[in-house]
């Protein structure tokens, strides 16, 4: 049964013709509906994706001139510390030096004093 | 046993039930499944099923981008999406079973690629898209003068060329989904003969058929893919000959 033959073979007309109909109706639903919004995500996500590598990478250049200046400073900060230190130490050497120095004029003053206030006692 | 087609007349044409059935099932299951992955659609982290959709259109773009160079048309793209998952539904649906009833035997539930109607109905769909988008890139007097290319002599073989194109790619597709198809139903059936000779008999020719037949499933799976993708790469390389035409 069908509406002619090929070679003996029945072919049947509105078969094919619904087949026709049903996938070009899919593939109608499957581009308005669905695919369109899909690669349209994914066209964004893939811009994006690049937006945040470019933005990720002149990050990266302008922590690593940070880093740069940043070490600098600490050097030249080190150093000023350690020409404090060592100024501090000359300085505190001195200070010690003349305080040892007050400290054995007091003892001596204060050994000739009671030296002397022994001497007066005994002569009384 | 011998299967018949559950033929109806309408209007003076005839319709197929079966193959009425299990296309519109077939593209219903395309439908729900993308709908399926596109319901969450974002454009941030995408979730499993927008993945395994994506992951469909990036393969059929890769085809494109082989096959005609650009990947940039939509509909083109949509038509190779849906083709490829429609035929790959299509080519399991007679995998798992196949459903016969009636007096007279009828077929009503088998892959709809295992009967040339629809086959060569896609793949007439598919050659007539390649004539129509020649003559829609490169005006219709390129079209007609590329039936005399390279020389004037070949007239002939172009125009054979183009019922061949189309011959097989429908005919490639249905061989194999039907060869698939009449494997599985002889080892069925071998069952069933067996059972009919007694229960013993049955079990026993059952159990023979039944490691044959797993591993014949699993194969039509494979088949199944394989010829949906070979369907949707011609297509492509068909479109991609008559886009890149003007430049040869």
């Amino acid at each position: 049964m069908g509406e002619f033959e090929i070679f003996g073979m029945p072919v049947s007309l509105g078969t094919m013709i619904f087949q026709a109909v049903i996938f070009t109706a899919l593939i109608w639903i499957l581009k308005q509906k669905f695919l369109s919004k899909l690669v349209g995500a994914m066209e964004s996500r893939r811009e994006s994706i690049d937006n945040q590598l470019n933005l990720a990478e002149t990050y990266k250049h302008e922590a690593e001139e940070e880093l740069l200046k940043q070490r600098e400073m600490t050097e030249k900060a080190t150093q000023e510390a350690k020409q404090i230190i060592a100024k501090a130490r000359e300085e505190a050497n001195i200070i010690v030096k003349a305080a040892r120095k007050e400290a054995f004029t007091i003892r001596t003053e204060a050994y000739e004093n009671e030296r002397r206030a022994l001497k007066g006692r005994g002569a009384s | 046993m011998h299967a018949t087609r559950p033929l109806v007349q309408i209007f003076g044409l005839t319709f197929d039930l079966s193959i009425i059935i299990t296309s519109t099932i077939a593209a219903l299951v395309v439908l729900v499944f993308a709908y399926a992955c596109t319901r969450h659609i974002t454009a941030k982290k995408p979730g499993k099923m927008q993945n395994l959709l994506e992951w469909v259109i990036e393969f059929v773009q890769n085809i494109m981008v082989n096959s005609m160079g650009r990947k940039d048309n939509l509909f083109i793209l949509a038509g190779g999406v849906g083709l490829i998952l429609y035929l790959f539904i299509a080519n399991i649906m007679g995998v798992p079973f196949s459903f016969i009833a009636g007096a007279d035997h009828a077929t009503w539930w088998k892959s709809p690629t295992a009967d040339a109607h629809v086959t060569m109905t896609l793949a007439i769909m598919m050659i007539v898209y390649t004539h129509f988008i020649h003559i829609r890139l490169h005006g219709l007097k390129n079209y007609f003068l590329s039936f005399f290319k390279p020389f004037k002599a070949l007239f002939a073989i172009n125009i054979l060329e183009q019922f061949c194109t189309t011959l097989t790619l429908g005919l490639r597709l249905f061989g194999n989904i039907y060869a698939g198809e009449v494997m599985l139903g002889i080892l069925a059936a071998a069952a069933m003969k067996g059972f009919q000779s007694g229960i013993f008999i049955g079990i026993g020719s059952s159990m023979l058929a039944a490691i044959p037949m797993m591993i014949w499933q699993v194969f039509c799976l494979f088949i199944g893919a394989i010829q949906a993708y070979i369907f949707v790469t011609l297509f492509m390389v068909y479109i991609g000959q008559r886009v890149n035409e003007a430049t040869t």
